[in-house]
């Protein structure tokens, strides 16, 4: 919600500057940020109240002299009559109409409401909708103005039938169902309650007879209509939070004052509906119990004091305001201290919780992972979504869309896809695994914690590995390595079904956690897996190219300076190197190096001009090392 | 002095493979958390109403609770988890106080953009003895927040809103560019939540915190979109060895 810092210090004694306010807005948990002396102001769920300026200078004024008298129209008021039928007692408590008739036209607003406009960038709409708008932003109560005269003879709050279509004011027409409360009148939708209201009754620039509903709906019967219908409005937001039950007549009188501001009033009329509901809410005056809770030593007369700033009326007990129906029990008050002496104003008390036995988790799942990460496996995480079903997928009842239908029943599929999405990046040397749970449908929802393998290309990125395929034997020698057999584990995976040209085999393995075990007990990891946190450095989405060099040297004194030129070649495009090949031929003392370069950029494709420069310079500099050339050269 | 005629061949340096940054992570804090007396206990994804709101105190008003926020399965009868809370409700159900609980694991919100993922993760914590404050819990959120992020870090709190703890607070960080980043959230345990486990809350008190495993993440490492995380691009992973 946005709110003009001036019309916060219109209500203010003292004027803090804006970086002061923010500052205290902040310590009473008002989140927000601020451009051009505007506040968008950010309140929790809970804080309904605040969901106005007036609302809002109520908590500052636990900082700040504050003077809430606004000016309100104070004759009495003569009753409407009118014949309002509430068959929604549960849902409204409490209602009034107010009918004001005018006289004349309105030539000019004046400055608290142009500026009210000005301030906030925003639109006039027609002088009575705007006096409602700009009392639901001052004071916190939204209400709706219909165009008297074209209602009919009753108004009736009450559920909507199904299939009923109302036309709202914004000129969109929607089919209400038997969940929604309306009100209507000569059985015609006239307003979704709370939401907004229809178009048949909207007032405009020529009404001069009004009828101002000024309503409390509990927010359980709002909340999620403004959504379902895509008609979000500043009234839906603030009943969905909670208003105050209580307000209505000052609101309205408040409204009067306004129109009266700017015309002559030559009627006025109230009806007042109050059901059973509303229980003002009364707690012990407990000091000792807040301060147990902070971990505090407040003085009572403090504890008092700050509870009264905030509109609790203190004497023996604390009775809360009807406006702030998310304070219930000690605790709530213990926040509202908390709030008024800061949150970082508490001091710090130390806690020491009894030692674990065993301070670091030496679960099997962890030995497993580190296991694998210590044979250059890569880890991955998957959606728990996917779009293709089995028997016992478990569907989900509002997925974001049909490719994330269903909870996936194994782990594979998605490693599979993992490595097409690779491939097609150049990447010949993919070794995956994933843990997780899966879900099924089978007796009535279960669970099983599982492990899977993905692998595919080369062995590895070094010279004994780069000839070497990565397959079947080589994941059942992994897993000897620690005395298990994966033979019944492993998955067929059929390329034909994935988007891949490229056919070099998928191996994959996927077996339960419970079905390894103690065989993970004794391996030690080599490496420390959870060192430091790298910073990340962005991957280019432009595709890489690579090209092999090879050199003969004949002084093997000089392999060392070959190897270390290589490696330690660098540019703006090479993305890495490895040595992908050594031979050693002992009869003529002759040696082989393989080195293979990946080039990208990070935002073009390189042209072969390009990569060739490259090339060009790495081979010259390998060369210039004494016995070094190229083979068959 | 080796002679010409002694060729060696180079050295391979093992090749290491490399843990999902995230779980690098959780499995980071959850380590941390070990260090400082929490115990690790688990539960489902696939949750009742019942625990992963009800007993929260998250009533059915609340906006959590609708079907644009939470995904329901089974016909409605399951969601799947919002938070780790329920996890710390079924340990508070089955254990008496004093108790400290951590629990970690995938979440899941019908979000979807840059910096909000329909699945992510959470490490929870929580802890339930004979007067626990909130002048202790800040003790532990400074504990937690100077071993992540080391003992220089400015951080501030600030009163937030959670159904299942009261007085409830966000900590933020003051990151090198001078904005505030929310880094985790806290409380103390709404006595409403205590009793709904069985937990005299008139002897018993308790504290609860929780943080965002992608969102600590994304600071430690720098990503910043989200999504980066679940790409399973090699070159990405590759970084976090």
């Amino acid at each position: 919600m946005k709110i003009a810092y001036q019309h916060i210090l219109n209500f203010l004694e003292v004027k803090p500057d804006i970086e002061e306010l923010s500052s205290k807005l902040f310590q009473l948990g008002h989140e927000h940020e601020f451009d051009n002396l505007v506040f968008d102001m950010e309140f929790t769920p809970n804080r309904g109240d605040c969901l106005s300026v007036y609302g809002l200078v109520r908590d500052l004024n636990v900082f700040y002299k504050t003077n809430l008298d606004i000016p309100i129209y104070s004759d009495d008021l003569t009753e409407l009559k009118l014949n309002f039928i509430n068959k929604a007692e549960d849902a409204c408590t409490h209602i009034s109409f107010l009918n004001i008739e005018i006289k004349g036209n309105i030539s000019e607003y004046k400055d608290y409401l142009k500026n009210y406009f000005n301030d906030l960038n925003l639109n006039r709409i027609n002088f009575f909708t705007d006096v409602s708008n700009y009392v639901a932003y001052e004071m916190g109560q939204p209400t709706h103005s219909y165009d008297f005269p074209s209602i009919g003879d009753d108004i009736t709050l009450k559920i909507s039938r199904n299939n009923t279509q109302f036309n709202t004011l914004l000129g969109n027409s929607i089919d209400l169902d038997d969940s929604d409360l309306v009100f209507t009148s000569n059985e015609k939708v006239i307003n979704l309650s709370g939401i907004m209201g229809g178009s048949e009754t909207a007032c405009s620039h020529k009404t001069k007879n009004v009828l101002v509903e000024c309503a409390y709906f509990k927010p359980e019967s709002i909340i999620g209509k403004a959504v379902k219908y895509n008609l979000h409005s500043d009234a839906s937001h603030k009943f969905e939070r909670g208003t105050d039950p209580k307000s209505h007549e000052k609101a309205l009188r408040r409204f009067i004052q306004i129109v009266e501001d700017h015309c002559e009033i030559t009627n006025l009329g109230l009806y007042k509906y109050e059901g059973p509901g509303y229980q003002e809410v009364e707690l012990d005056f407990n000091s000792k119990k807040v301060n147990d809770i902070l971990g505090l030593d407040i003085s009572e007369d403090s504890y008092k004091n700050s509870l009264i700033k905030l509109g609790f009326d203190v004497n023996q007990t604390v009775k809360v305001p009807s406006y702030r129906s998310d304070i219930n029990h000690q605790n709530d008050l213990a926040e509202e201290l908390a709030r008024v002496i800061g949150y970082d104003n508490i001091p710090v008390s130390s806690i020491k919780l009894k030692e674990v036995a065993n301070k670091f988790d030496s679960s099997i799942e962890r030995k497993i992972k580190a296991f694998l990460v210590d044979h250059n496996f890569v880890e991955v995480i998957n959606s728990s979504f996917c779009s293709v079903s089995n028997p016992n997928s478990i569907k989900v009842d509002n997925p974001l869309d049909s490719n994330r239908e269903y909870i996936r029943t194994n782990l594979t599929d998605s490693l599979a896809l993992n490595v097409i999405y690779n491939e097609k990046r150049q990447k010949d040397s993919i070794k995956f695994f994933e843990i997780s749970d899966v879900y099924s449908s089978k007796q009535n929802l279960s669970s099983e914690k599982k492990l899977a393998i993905i692998i595919s290309g080369r062995r590895g990125e070094n010279y004994l590995d780069f000839s070497k395929k990565l397959d079947k034997k080589y994941l059942t020698q992994l897993f000897q390595k620690i005395d298990i057999d994966v033979d019944e584990y492993f998955i067929n995976i059929n390329r034909e079904q994935l988007d891949s040209k490229i056919k070099t085999p998928i191996f994959a393995i996927e077996l339960l956690i419970d079905d390894l075990g103690e065989e993970f007990n004794n391996y030690v990891p080599i490496n420390n897996h959870l060192s430091d946190f790298n910073k990340y450095i962005p991957i280019s989405e432009f595709p890489s190219s690579y090209r092999d060099l090879s050199f003969s040297i004949k002084k093997s004194s000089k392999i060392k300076q070959v190897i270390n030129t290589l490696a330690e070649t660098k540019s703006e495009f090479i993305k890495y190197s490895f040595m992908f090949d050594f031979y050693e031929n002992k009869q003529i003392n002759e040696s082989k190096i393989g080195y293979r370069f990946i080039f990208q950029s990070d935002n073009r494709t390189l042209t072969d001009i390009e990569i060739n420069k490259e090339i060009k310079k790495i081979t010259n500099s390998v060369l210039s090392i004494e016995s070094v050339s190229l083979p068959g050269s | 002095m080796s002679s010409d005629k002694d060729i060696i061949s180079p050295k391979i340096s093992i090749e290491k493979g490399s843990l999902h940054p995230i779980n690098h992570m959780k499995d980071s804090i959850m380590d941390l958390l070990r260090s400082l007396g929490f115990e690790i206990i688990h539960g489902p994804e696939l949750e009742t109403e019942e625990y992963n709101f009800d007993m929260l105190n998250i009533k059915e008003s609340h906006p959590a609770r609708q079907m644009h926020d939470t995904f329901y399965v089974n016909n409605k009868q399951n969601v799947l988890r919002t938070h780790t809370s329920p996890v710390q409700i079924r340990g508070m159900l089955n254990n008496k106080p004093p108790l400290a609980f951590i629990s970690g694991g995938k979440v899941y919100r019908k979000d979807d953009d840059a910096t909000h993922l329909p699945m992510f993760h959470q490490v929870e914590g929580i802890y339930v003895d004979e007067k626990v404050t909130f002048s202790q819990l800040k003790d532990l959120i400074y504990k937690i927040i100077y071993s992540l992020f080391g003992n220089e870090v400015k951080l501030r709190f600030r009163p937030s809103y959670f159904p299942f703890t009261e007085p409830s607070a966000e900590v933020d960080i003051l990151s090198e560019d001078g904005k505030w980043l929310e880094i985790l959230g806290c409380g103390i345990v709404n006595p409403l939540v205590l009793e709904n486990c069985n937990i005299d809350s008139s002897k018993f008190s308790g504290l609860a915190f929780g943080l965002g495993v992608e969102r600590i993440a994304m600071l430690m490492h720098g990503v910043s979109d989200i999504r980066e995380f679940y790409k399973s691009n090699l070159d990405f992973l590759r970084q976090f060895k």
